[in-house]
């Protein structure tokens, strides 16, 4: 009789993951290059699935590393939205910019690029953009990016982005700083049919009415998990209490 | 679960406080928009997510962190130049920035180039503060005249009665490498940062930086259609995170209405 109570909690606990999830997703309606976490009812039942007696997520080993229950991205392309600004530019296709960072190589879509004194290209937390030779250093001047990547500074091409795209994107995995890492099998593979946009930037891809449902929603399951809950504990006060009495 | 309630709060938080600091930049744009030598600012969010290993499982809501501001940079596009009647207002074509001495000593950047004359005839910014290296105007001259690579000529009368045109100043244009990153202390003036590397007097290949435009004041970068479409997404986006927040403390209550 006791499991019921943990049952219902763990309908609490499965909501409220559910919601950290889509809080987040909608907090980065505006964020440069953002890619959509799907979050939908069925995701609940899944997750309540997965859960064992205590309420802990068993997670799944599928053979391709660890598979996070649920955590869909949606690649599909973001608005985009002109900025003017020459070391913005905005993928149109599936492909990433390929970034390195002191965890190692990540991909991303948020194409605001600075240079730094040395004149590297980098992101705004400073990490490189690798272009065909490693990465890229840039002489002062006024830089055009074509649509396939190449980099000319003042009628003279000095470099080549590295755009790469995935044979499986569902294999990346979402590490913060909009950017991902590449999980095994993720089938990475240069990317030729993706148009680099100078002057622009690509907007967040947040499906915010959708978002904004299932919030709604599952505020409700955990409404009506807590219900259970308490009563649970009324069928179990009277169980102590009241049977024991006849 | 109290844990996790409160890691909600610090989501949703994040989202108020990115979107409190993108309306920030964004109302300082359009107060600005009349501001000659303004550069508008853009604010850039990343997307925060904590992915430390001693989570004890992947879909902890402790891994969302919502975002957070990644870049306020400004935006270095040249402002339109308008004619101007002053003979000391300057204007920078090109890159580059007009340098200036503050009081305490340290040296800050502008493009705010609405010269006047002190009273000890140097020539100060609209907030008095000297041009660096100082140029001081001699008395007797009856003209100036000012030259693209900043050089300033007088005209006094020679001996013979004639007019001579001797030099008696410069206007320096310093730039930077990574001019995006200078610090913005406010009053239309920047100074330099490790990140911006320091200040110089010609682009690494030779080049000036730019060229100065006597009696001519540049106009504020804020583009103010622009800058309204950004102030109505900043206030959407804040008014997203409140949802949540409400929606996260409504969940809250819920719990702790367990206990009777």
């Amino acid at each position: 009789m006791i499991e019921g109570i943990y049952t219902s909690v763990s309908g609490m606990t499965a909501a409220m993951w559910l919601q950290a999830r889509l809080g987040h997703d909608m907090i980065n309606a505006n964020t440069i290059g953002y890619k959509h976490m799907r979050t939908s009812l069925s995701d609940f039942a899944a997750l309540l699935e997965s859960m064992d007696a205590e309420g802990n997520v068993v997670i799944q080993d599928d053979g391709n590393g660890v598979a996070i229950a649920g955590e869909e991205t949606d690649f599909s392309q973001g608005p985009l939205r002109s900025t003017n600004r020459p070391l913005d530019i905005a993928l149109s296709g599936s492909g990433f910019l390929q970034i390195q960072t002191p965890a190692g190589v990540r991909y991303t879509r948020a194409g605001r690029l600075h240079q730094n004194q040395g004149g590297m290209l980098v992101t705004p937390e400073g990490h490189a953009v690798i272009g065909e030779g490693g990465p890229i250093q840039l002489p002062v001047g006024d830089a055009i990016i074509t649509e396939r990547g190449e980099i000319l500074v003042d009628g003279v091409q000095h470099a080549r982005l590295t755009i790469v795209e995935f044979g499986d994107p569902g294999a990346l995995e979402r590490v913060g700083g909009t950017a991902f890492a590449a999980g095994d099998g993720a089938l990475l593979q240069a990317s030729e049919g993706t148009r680099v946009q100078q002057g622009y930037l690509e907007g967040s891809n947040v499906d915010m009415s959708q978002d904004m449902a299932s919030l709604i929603a599952i505020a409700r399951l955990y409404q009506l998990a807590q219900r259970m809950t308490l009563a649970q504990d009324e069928v179990l006060n009277q169980a102590v209490n009241e049977l024991a009495r006849v | 679960m109290i844990t996790s309630l409160t890691s909600l709060f610090k989501l949703a938080a994040s989202g108020l406080s990115a979107n409190q600091a993108y309306l920030d930049v964004v109302s300082n744009n359009i107060a600005n928009a009349n501001t000659p030598g303004f550069k508008s600012s853009h604010a850039l969010f990343s997307e925060a997510l904590d992915d430390a290993a001693e989570l004890p499982d992947e879909l902890d809501p402790r891994r969302y962190l919502g975002v957070r501001v990644a870049d306020v940079s400004p935006s270095l596009s040249q402002g339109t130049l308008s004619p101007s009647d002053s003979p000391w207002h300057m204007a920078i074509d090109g890159s580059g920035c007009f340098q200036v001495r503050l009081p305490d000593g340290t040296l800050a950047y502008t493009r705010d180039g609405r010269f006047s004359t002190s009273a000890s005839r140097q020539l100060v910014t609209v907030d008095g503060y000297l041009l660096e290296p100082s140029v001081t105007l001699p008395e007797e001259a009856e003209a100036f005249h000012v030259n693209p690579d900043g050089t300033i000529l007088a005209e006094i009368q020679d001996e013979e009665g004639g007019r001579e045109r001797i030099e008696v100043g410069l206007v320096t244009i310093m730039g930077f490498a990574a001019a995006e990153r200078l610090n913005h202390i406010g009053q239309n003036l920047y100074t330099a940062t490790p990140e911006s590397g320091p200040a110089m007097p010609l682009r690494p290949d030779g080049q000036p930086w730019g060229e100065v435009v006597s009696q001519a004041v540049e106009s504020s970068n804020t583009e103010l259609v622009e800058a309204m479409t950004e102030l109505v997404s900043a206030q959407r986006a804040y008014a997203i995170s409140a949802r949540v927040l409400q929606t996260f403390d409504d969940m809250a209550a819920e719990a702790s209405n367990l206990k009777r």
